[in-house]
């Protein structure tokens, strides 16, 4: 099994500084080894294991530790118990070990379907598939891009896309009908939102999502922009399950 | 395998995880990091603070006003570590009250939503009130005197609900240009006078003089953890908090060292001493600049001021959202706009709260300078004791989370013991002046909030157990959080 890095930015986020132009000084090195063992450690210990733990195990010092296990803690590969005592493995470090998964293939007929959305909608509209708890872009709209697409895999949580995702995953562990829409208004620009709408296969299983991002006032009322990406919805429902 | 691939292909289940955070309907992880700091930095107006503190300090404090500024910095810098043990561990929107509860549990958490709530919303009154004291001349010389405080009410009604991003983007630009502008005057104040004579400025130090000085400048430094109000809408919570908190104190520490070293030589060189000044800001424009800079240092310090209650009523109304959310104060209190992602009853009862009293007082034609002084004395003791409280709560949450540090609880508690004994000071120096009774409506207050926070708590299970509620990872966050 091949494994990869999720991101190229995964090594500037470890060590808590910006990815610098001429790439990474010497000292860096040893920081992202310790963040590594960390996480191993973690997993080794289960949730709920402390910092001071952490600290034994791995005969590091208490404040590179602590400091580690903060910067950790921002990009969420670790998250901290809900009662502050010790961490737990994020679920973001599956990423770092997810398989490098091939992008799903666009069908000519599934792309001829968003283009004529884009002609009709007037506002970016984009394709997006799930797999497991990670997000990712398939067909992004390449006259109105995506306002922030990084937030889908570091903060999905406050995106249309992640919220859709959790709404659906909350309907099915509830048995109540899923969602048939999100509406994440001003996520990361106030004159912006995003609408996502759901495509699932016969299961009932999310398997993408149709965002548009448009104007935070055409959103208000989505009920026209609806209608139309209804219909293209079910199309693609056809076309990618 | 190793156990980091084994515990990805198949997560341990991890329990009590839930679903959706307790703080949801703000805009998470949507202000940068300059703009949190920009919130600490406004919250403390070092622009405002620079030229009206360090008269005060040299008229209580004589020949040890610099050295009781730089004690001050140290001590502000104690309460900043203790602050940061939380600010690095959890995202929080009720900043001190959420800490200390977390530590202390929920009585003496009361106790400190109280304290930061009364400093909150009396440091935004005397911020206001001190905008409008300053544009006073300006005012009366286009003849709007009666109409400046309601004037300068509306960008305070306004902006905190904007949301966080956009009032924190407001004030980082008013507060930068104050500073920027302070700065600039006194080195230009420094280029006429020469360098400064360090020497004279510390032969006096006595005793009292510095615990008395030290105070006052302390006052100065209040506000400086408001960072931590925004742990929910901070991108990268745990590294732009701490670091916003810590670097407010050092700015602002650099910031008053200046203005007292600089005030005090160009009074050196006037042959004048600066405790005795009415107002020596202005003493020296008149001496040293151009006619028309008394009142551009006037629109300085009023914006500085201005910032400080937009800062102030943003930290509040997060506090207030919080302790809606818990059930503390009424439900609708943790209500969020859902298109604007806004605290909005919250925000809208800080904002009511900081802009009424200001402005019913100056209609009945209250004195603005007196007003002020009543104002800051309740607002630092509401501070303090909230800084007491947290630097006593930090060791023992590290301790309890197994995260121990010996150096934090050194520094925490020398910060608890010297905040304490610097509250006591202040309050008996405060009952011995004409202010006597800012001290009494503070303790008032405070008793009054905390019984009535007590009572609830022993009427509502629901609140006890919600108490100290912050930003939890949800099952979205953690590997193997859904069952």
């Amino acid at each position: 099994m091949s494994y990869s890095f999720g991101h190229p930015d995964v090594v500037a986020r470890l060590t808590g500084v910006p990815p610098p132009a001429g790439g990474i000084n010497s000292r860096q090195p040893g920081a992202i080894l310790h963040a590594l063992q960390i996480l191993e450690c973690v997993a080794r210990r289960g949730p709920g294991t402390t910092a001071s733990e952490i600290s034994t195990d791995l005969n590091l010092s208490r404040a590179t530790t602590y400091r580690l296990v903060r910067l950790l803690a921002d990009d969420k590969y670790l998250v901290r118990m809900p009662d502050l005592k010790g961490f737990a493995l994020g679920r973001r470090v599956a990423e770092l070990a997810a398989p490098a998964t091939a992008t799903p293939h666009l069908s000519r007929a599934a792309l001829a379907v968003l283009a004529v959305l884009r002609n009709r909608v007037r506002a970016g509209v984009h394709l997006v598939h799930y797999s497991g708890s990670s997000i990712f872009i398939t067909d992004e709209d390449g006259d109105i891009p995506l306002t922030d697409p990084s937030r889908l895999v570091t903060d999905p949580s406050s995106t249309a896309a992640g919220r859709l995702a959790a709404a659906w995953v909350e309907a099915q562990r509830t048995g109540r009908r899923p969602p048939t829409h999100e509406l994440q208004a001003r996520r990361v620009s106030s004159r912006r939102g995003c609408l996502a709408l759901p495509v699932q296969d016969d299961a009932g299983h999310l398997v993408a999502a149709l965002l548009v991002e448009a104007p935070a006032a055409r959103l208000k009322h989505p009920e026209e922009l609806m209608s139309i990406l209804l219909s293209g919805v079910s199309e693609l429902t056809m076309l990618l399950t | 395998m190793t156990a980091l691939q084994r515990a990805i292909a198949h997560p341990v289940p991890v329990p009590g995880v839930r679903s959706t955070s307790p703080v949801t309907g703000l805009d998470r992880r949507s202000v940068g990091a300059w703009d949190v700091l920009g919130q600490s930095v406004a919250a403390v107006a070092p622009a405002a603070a620079a030229t009206t503190i360090p008269v005060l300090v040299a008229a209580s404090a004589g020949g040890a006003a610099l050295p009781a500024v730089v004690a001050a910095t140290v001590l502000a810098m104690l309460v900043s570590v203790a602050v940061n043990v939380f600010a690095r561990r959890m995202a929080a929107t009720g900043s001190l009250y959420t800490f200390v509860s977390r530590s202390l549990g929920a009585r003496a958490g009361v106790v400190t939503g109280v304290a930061i709530l009364v400093g909150y919303t009396f440091i935004a009154m005397f911020a206001l009130t001190g905008a409008a004291f300053y544009l006073g001349p300006l005012a009366q010389h286009l003849g709007i005197t009666v109409l400046v405080l309601p004037f300068l009410a509306i960008p305070v009604l306004v902006v905190p609900l904007a949301g966080a991003r956009r009032s924190t983007r407001v004030e980082v630009v008013m507060e930068g240009t104050s500073v920027l502008l302070i700065a600039v005057l006194g080195v230009a104040l420094l280029v006429r006078t020469g360098p400064p004579d360090f020497s004279g400025m510390t032969h006096a130090v006595t005793a009292p003089g510095m615990v008395v000085g030290t105070v006052l400048a302390l006052t100065a430094f209040v506000g400086f953890e408001s960072a931590s109000t925004l742990g929910v809408e901070a991108r990268r919570p745990f590294t732009t908090v701490p670091r916003a908190v810590t670097w407010t104190v050092v700015v602002s520490g650099v910031t008053y060292v200046g203005a007292v070293t600089v005030q005090l030589t160009a009074f050196h060189a006037l042959g004048r001493d600066l405790g005795t000044s009415a107002s020596p800001v202005n003493a020296l424009s008149a001496a040293f600049g151009p006619p028309w800079l008394a009142g551009v240092l006037d629109v300085a310090v009023a914006m500085s001021f201005l910032a400080c209650a937009i800062a102030s009523a943003t930290a509040m109304a997060r506090i207030l959202f919080a302790m809606g959310r818990e059930l503390v104060l009424p439900e609708r209190f943790g209500r969020a706009d859902p298109v604007r992602q806004v605290p909005t009853v919250a925000t809208r009862t800080a904002v009511a709260l900081i802009v009424g009293p200001p402005v019913v007082a100056a209609g009945l034609g209250l004195d603005l300078q007196t007003l002020m002084h009543v104002l800051i004395a309740i607002a630092a003791a509401g501070f303090l004791t909230a800084y007491v409280l947290v630097c006593v709560a930090a060791p023992i949450f590290t301790r309890r989370i197994g995260e121990p540090h010996p150096w934090t609880t050194v520094l925490s508690w020398s910060g608890a013991v010297l905040t304490s004994a610097s509250l006591m000071t202040f309050l008996v120096v405060q009952v011995r002046t004409a202010h006597a009774a800012a001290t009494w409506a503070f303790v008032v207050l405070l008793v009054a909030g905390t019984a009535l926070g007590w009572l609830r708590l022993a009427r509502s299970p629901v609140a006890r157990e919600r108490v100290g509620l912050y930003d939890e990872p949800t099952s979205q966050d953690v590997l193997g959080g859904d069952s």
